[in-house]
């Protein structure tokens, strides 16, 4: 007997919310479903070819041999916010590749895909530049008050699995099922958020991330 | 058990997918992502006469069996009065009345939500007890080839056995005004159509 989908992944009679799915598999990524803004000199292709025995997904990397300081890139929904700020779910597989001092990445959702990173609220995590440990990163709405707090795994160059919930007033983070991370300033966006992948160039050698899953709901 | 045909389609992201076609039955009619939280996409009428009217679908490739078919959608319609709304399967989608379908109807259509198979020129209309009305909903559609069921947020609602096609169809997403005075929204979240 066929089961659906729906049935699976939810209790009879519910009226599942709104929910999105993408594995970053085949020839290109879904231009009809993601947007680019920002210095966006970053390369964008599914199943890298560095990647190609370990699921590379997608990949965000400056797109030549010269990284430029201070360039940033967000990969986005346009600005199309399906999802609660105070009851959603996001899980993503990444994984960051670089120094330190090369850059930051960062992933989740945020209210906007266009301007500055720091405009509308953020709830994700960040790897790179921001702490020496994988972190759960917050904004309020404003972008101007930015919570880093940190987990106790050092940033890596391998595949993690991130997931950031948040019910009511709490936002954690939890790394790979195991380590979990609870947001404690209360720096948390109020309006509707989109998915975001996004990488920041803090010198000239190369940084990226990769994704190779990526899922949010609302809850 | 060798796998069937199964989509899944979610309606969130930048825009539509491009392999969804969206058929003007009578100008015009969009179909675009909505910015709002649990929006999913909104199909939208404009405030023409003559009934605007149109068909989401996949260009006529009917990869859907109607005598072992599973069809799964959560939609909400913008307003009571004047506009109707169709989800299911279907075998063409020029025509407001396909040849062969099963849809769940709500709106000015009907004043239950209604199960509606069609065969040939004939068509069989089956209400359930639950009034149309703005709330969002999840609906099931099944043909198991001596019957047709309707589920209303997992509960069986309507069955017939009158007026079952047995030819190929696809997903199908319908929307009509029947009024000049006000733009008509139907917002659909979730879409899932499987053979069995």
């Amino acid at each position: 007997m066929t089961k659906s989908i729906y049935d699976q992944l939810n209790a009879s009679g519910t009226v599942a919310k709104q929910r999105t799915v993408d594995t970053f598999s085949g020839d290109q990524i879904d231009f009809t479903q993601w947007s680019t803004s920002g210095d966006f000199g970053f390369n964008l292709a599914n199943n890298d070819s560095s990647e190609f025995y370990n699921g590379g997904g997608v990949i965000l990397k400056w797109y030549n041999a010269n990284p430029v300081a201070g360039r940033e890139g967000v990969l986005a929904y346009d600005n199309k916010r399906q999802f609660s700020p105070t009851n959603f779910v996001w899980i993503m597989n990444c994984k960051w590749t670089g120094t330190r001092t090369s850059g930051v990445s960062r992933f989740g959702i945020k209210r906007y895909s266009d301007g500055t990173f720091n405009g509308g609220g953020v709830a994700g995590a960040t790897l790179g530049s921001d702490n020496a440990k994988i972190s759960a990163y917050t904004t309020n709405e404003t972008g101007g008050q930015i919570s880093v707090v940190a987990s106790t795994i050092d940033v890596d160059n391998v595949y993690h699995n991130y997931k950031g919930a948040r019910s009511g007033s709490a936002y954690t983070l939890l790394i790979d099922g195991v380590t979990s991370v609870t947001e404690t300033n209360g720096y948390l966006p109020v309006n509707a958020s989109q998915p975001f992948l996004y990488c920041y160039n803090n010198d000239t050698t190369h940084h990226s991330l990769n994704c190779n899953y990526l899922e949010v709901y609302n809850t | 058990m060798a796998y069937k045909q199964h989509f899944v389609e979610w309606f969130s992201g930048k825009s539509l997918p491009s392999y969804w076609t969206l058929t003007q039955i009578v100008a015009t009619c969009t179909a675009t992502m909505a910015d709002s939280v649990d929006g999913g996409m909104l199909f939208q009428t404009d405030s023409g006469s003559g009934s605007p009217s149109a068909f989401l679908s996949f260009d006529d490739k009917c990869q859907y069996n109607p005598s072992g078919f599973g069809f799964i959608s959560v939609c909400k319609k913008g307003s009571d009065n004047n506009i109707g709304i169709k989800g299911g399967i279907g075998s063409d989608d020029g025509t407001a009345n396909p040849a062969a379908a099963v849809f769940m109807v709500e709106g000015t259509l009907a004043t239950y939500r209604t199960l509606q198979t069609r065969n040939g020129g004939s068509e069989t209309e089956t209400a359930t007890t639950t009034a149309v009305s703005q709330t969002e909903f999840a609906y099931k559609l099944e043909g198991t080839g001596s019957a047709a069921n309707l589920s209303l947020n997992g509960v069986l609602s309507a069955t017939t056995g009158s007026n079952l096609s047995t030819t190929k169809c696809q997903p199908l997403l319908y929307i009509q005004s029947r009024s000049t005075a006000a733009v008509k929204n139907y917002n659909v979240r979730y879409l899932e159509c499987y053979n069995t």
